[in-house]
């Protein structure tokens, strides 16, 4: 079927993690029948196992579907799903350009969040129309009135005709469809211009190369066509293109408006970059659109394979995940405790829980992770500035004249009851106070300055058992700031080692040297010796703990069924200590190289 | 091949706190099936060859006068040849002098008493039915009829133990005069009446200075190490327990027995209805020569002998020396082990960490 522009929707959904935007989704597929009862997987968009498991999206997706709408016309609607966690935020400025408009989910009994909140105004930055859909309306604790009153006061958006739905239920979806046409704008362009298509993802396929998803917004490209790509003005031909519905359907061209996939036997997975624009050779737009721009990685740690051997392999591993993730950042790194590995760039924690978990489980390849550090700007007294992001390289400390570190502001949305121990957790890691303001008569957001390092140190984890789950935040960076920082060393038998440095606030190195010593007798398995951890810095030791020897590791009785149980027992055990490192005559774990990150200092 | 051959009798009086084998309580009629199910299968598997016989439980000494003559004649038939290694396990409540009487008719000749600990608090604690003085009898009754390979087992780290209760226990049973002690760290392990009781393991180092305190004590009464958890008086070896260590074949029959025949290592059904109709095999693992060879380091370090460089060589067509030298030497540097006698072993004051050297070694 031929769509004219005025029967095209491109729309995406924005909503805070677990207020149902998956769910959603599932229901539209499934209400126009794109996706039947039967095929539908939970969550289809969400297609990484890692996804659908840990109920939150990580990569865009897009979905080509036709709605046949109350007055009678067919309509095509391209709906691309966005993540909704704040490392993301770049993942769905991409997607935002390629719609019109967008669903604002905003779930019943939790309200606006932080998160919400800051895509909301990414959306408006980028035009879009905002439809605002109130989820979860059949919950007992679900009130349409208070959330509709908090849409209004806090992002400003009429919501006179709101639709309230239960997407779990499928209440009141066939209204939002209806929205969908009614309120969204149809695309605008023009077919006869020259091509303009926007690149917005790109995934690498074995048998066809790169692939990229595209929206059209001006000219029309066909199978056939040179096309270029404009940025690093490159040529190829169209070999394959068409739309998911969700499932790939090859067509023979795709025209203004249009949202699809184009593959043209792209090779370099670092040729497709998305924000770049593909025009036609013969006639081609005289400048590229907008795009957007590359996010910046806010936290690097390093990365190593327990397995040397896999040193290749997580190379091209890493090359491979880079076509999808401009934001991810690796270079070469050695270190004389984990050998050779690489430093990578992430957006926040998350990310880099997502990268380490896509790596070992879609690559099969154990990793150890150092702790995170973010990147400090270090002046030294010959007027040079290192940018420092892997404390192991710390300078020498008498060329150092001062040392500065990422600042953030960050919105912190909670009921009222908790602010009193959310300020406290923001002094605790060195917040300044800038605003406190009433959302509404429940809620207030809390606004603070603070180190991006106090953040990277377990800060969300914290805040979430302060608030009992119920605050959000979302952070900006704001620039950088002078501050009393010293580099900790951990030494292990009296050596340092280098994959275990960090840098600390010069207050709290007592503590998080106590800590981090403690925490590392913990998770380290006792060794033949006795074995010194110990925190120092500058060569001064201001920590200690003591990993004991090994006193009983046996099976006292081994008899008839008692021998092939303790083989499979030894032979799991082998799997564990496959990923542990010797250093020195030390096994350690990889667990214990993030330790830094779970210390509680409390205990 | 001589194998040896271990008959499991999965019924007690009274189930102790601790015990995760298969057993039932004693029922006269489900024992008189169980007998006619477990000769039945001695008879389909052909056992042959046999060169040991050993009856563990359970309490085998639970059943009643006929059943035990039943089982010990049919064994006697089949199996008995002069010499022959034969032991009984059985508990002191349940040993009468009748049945002792019976042993000596049919040619068992080594008898394992249950006694793990002779300290009153902790024997109810394990909800046994026995006292010191039951055990003297029972030692006193055995030898009268000839039957002085006794041996005896000790459990210690149990709930409240403390170091005294277990000099006091090792020193009664240094006095009973017998000729082999089996010593077993507690271990709480589920389907238990102590795992249900929520009873936490003592720790390691409290284990390390219980155990060492039998080593020394047991030394110094004319016993010997000859395995982790095993001494004996010179000569008094188990025969059938080494059978296991040194990685040789054995038939295991009954309920949850397992086996080691023709270099397929398997289970028994745990499930008494199942094995009542013939439904025997529960798991099965057919062994390459390199799983063969890792258990055959798995099992001879647990020897104080360690393990013989000349026939692993053969058997393996190696040379362990060479082939494993790195671990070996690391091994050897730190004192973990040393050869002896053209042998391998763990050092002595690492044996209760042999584990520890194994992994080091393996892996």
């Amino acid at each position: 079927m031929k769509y004219d522009l005025d029967h095209i929707r491109n729309f995406c959904i924005i909503a805070h993690i677990d207020h149902g935007k998956s769910t959603l989704a599932d229901r539209i597929l499934e209400l126009t029948n794109t996706v039947s009862k039967r095929e539908l997987k939970e969550q289809m968009l969400d297609s990484m196992d890692l996804e659908r498991e840990r109920g939150i999206t990580i990569k865009l997706n897009a979905v080509n579907f036709n709605y046949h709408a109350k007055n009678g016309e067919d309509y095509l609607f391209n709906l691309i799903d966005t993540p909704g966690h704040v490392d993301f935020t770049y993942e769905v400025s991409r997607s935002l350009a390629a719609c019109e408009g967008a669903l604002l989910v905003v779930d019943a009994s939790q309200g606006v969040e932080a998160q919400t909140l800051a895509n909301v105004y990414l959306a408006i930055d980028n035009d879009l129309e905002i439809v605002p859909v109130i989820n979860k309306i059949d919950l007992p604790s679900a009130s349409m009135e208070r959330t509709i009153k908090e849409i209004e006061d806090t992002i400003g958006l009429p919501c006179d005709e709101v639709v309230g739905i239960s997407a779990k239920t499928g209440l009141n979806v066939d209204l939002v469809l209806e929205e969908i046409v009614n309120k969204i704008p149809a695309p605008t362009g023009d077919v006869n211009k020259p091509l303009q298509a926007l690149i917005f993802d790109s995934f690498y396929d074995s048998y066809r190369g790169v692939i990229a998803q595209v929206r059209v917004k001006e000219g029309t490209v066909k199978v056939g066509d040179t096309i270029l790509l404009m940025n690093p003005n490159l040529e190829y031909q169209v070999i394959e293109l068409g739309i998911r519905t969700p499932t790939e359907v090859k067509k023979d061209s795709l025209s203004a408006g249009e949202v699809g996939w184009i593959a043209a036997q792209i090779k370099d997975i670092n040729h497709v970059r998305p924000g770049d624009t593909i025009t036609l050779k013969n006639n081609p737009a005289d400048k590229p659109l907008a795009g957007y721009q590359t996010l910046n990685p806010m936290v690097y740690c390093g990365l190593y394979p327990c397995d040397s051997k896999k040193y290749p392999d997580l190379k091209e591993a890493l090359e491979k995940l880079c076509l999808n993730d401009a934001s991810l950042r690796f270079e070469p790194e050695t270190s004389q405790a984990l050998g050779f590995g690489f430093r990578c760039g992430f957006l926040g924690l998350l990310h880099m829980d997502v990268i380490q978990e896509r790596l070992e489980r879609e690559y099969n390849i154990d990793l150890i992770l150092t702790a995170p550090s973010v990147i400090y700007h270090i002046y030294l007294y010959d007027g040079t500035m290192i940018e420092l992001d892997n404390p192991a390289k710390f300078p020498d400390i008498t060329k150092v004249k001062e040392i500065q570190e990422p600042y953030v502001e960050a919105k912190i949305m909670t009921p009222k009851e908790f602010v009193g121990p959310i300020m406290q957790l923001c002094q605790e890691r060195r917040g300044i106070y800038s605003d406190l303001q009433y959302l509404d008569d429940t809620r207030m957001q809390m606004v603070y300055q603070l180190p991006l390092s106090e953040i990277v140190y377990n800060f969300f984890d914290k805040l979430k058992s302060y608030s009992k789950g119920y605050a959000s935040f979302d952070y900006q960076l704001i620039g950088y700031q002078a501050s009393k920082l010293v580099k900790m060393d951990i030494l292990l038998n009296g050596e340092p080692i280098d994959a275990l440095s960090s840098i600390v606030y010069k207050e709290f190195a007592y503590t998080r040297g106590n800590a981090i010593v403690r925490k590392l007798k913990e998770v380290i398995p006792r060794q033949q010796f006795e074995v010194p951890v110990q925190a120092a810095i500058g060569g001064k030791v201001i920590a200690r703990s003591d990993i004991k020897a090994v006193r009983k590791d046996v099976l006292a009785k081994c008899y008839g069924g008692d021998i092939s149980r303790k083989k499979k027992l030894l032979e799991k055990q082998k799997e564990g200590k496959k990923r542990m490192k010797s250093i020195g005559t030390v096994d350690v774990p990889q667990d214990a190289f993030m330790a830094i990150l779970s210390v509680d200092e409390d205990e | 091949m001589e194998r040896g051959l271990y008959i499991h009798i999965p019924f007690c009086d009274n189930i102790c706190a601790y015990c995760d084998f298969a057993k039932f309580f004693y029922n006269e009629n489900l024992v008189d099936q169980y007998l006619d199910a477990l000769i039945n299968e001695i008879e389909d598997r052909k056992c042959n060859n046999v060169c040991s016989i050993y009856i563990g439980g359970g309490t085998p000494s639970s059943l009643n006068i006929n059943q035990l003559e039943k089982l010990l004649s049919y064994l006697n038939t089949n199996f008995y040849k002069k010499d022959i290694p034969f032991t009984i396990e059985a508990n002191c409540e349940n040993l009468s002098e009748e049945k002792i009487i019976l042993f000596n008719k049919y040619g068992v000749n080594r008898v394992s008493l249950g006694v793990q600990s002779f300290n009153d608090e902790l024997i109810k604690r394990m909800n046994r039915k026995h006292n010191f003085d039951m055990v003297v009898n029972t030692i006193s009754l055995l030898k009268k009829h000839h039957i002085d390979n006794i041996s005896c087992d000790l459990i210690y780290g149990l709930p409240n133990e403390t170091k005294e209760i277990l000099l006091d226990d090792i020193k009664k049973l240094i006095n009973l005069d017998i000729k082999h002690i089996s010593t077993y760290a507690l271990q709480v392990s589920k389907h238990t009446v102590f795992y249900n009781q929520k009873i936490i393991e003592a720790s390691e180092d409290k284990y390390r200075e219980f155990y060492d305190l039998i080593v020394e004590e047991l030394f110094k009464n004319g016993f010997s190490r000859y395995e982790v958890s095993n001494f004996s008086k010179p000569g008094y070896e188990s025969f059938h327990n080494l059978i296991y260590w040194l990685n040789k074949e054995y038939y295991g029959v009954g309920l949850g027995a397992s086996s080691y025949i023709d270099s397929v290592r398997f289970d028994n059904t745990k499930s008494l209805n199942k094995y009542l109709t013939g439904e025997r095999v529960l798991n099965k693992e057919e062994l390459d020569i390199e799983d063969k060879e890792f258990y055959e380091l798995m099992l001879g370090l647990r020897l104080s002998k360690g393990i013989n460089i000349n026939e692993f060589n053969n058997k393996y067509n190696k040379d362990i020396l060479l082939d494993y030298k790195d671990k070996l030497d690391s091994l050897f540097n730190r004192g973990l082990i040393e050869l002896k006698n053209n042998h391998i072993r763990i050092t002595d004051d690492n044996v209760f960490i042999m584990d520890y050297v194994l992994k080091e070694l393996l892996f």
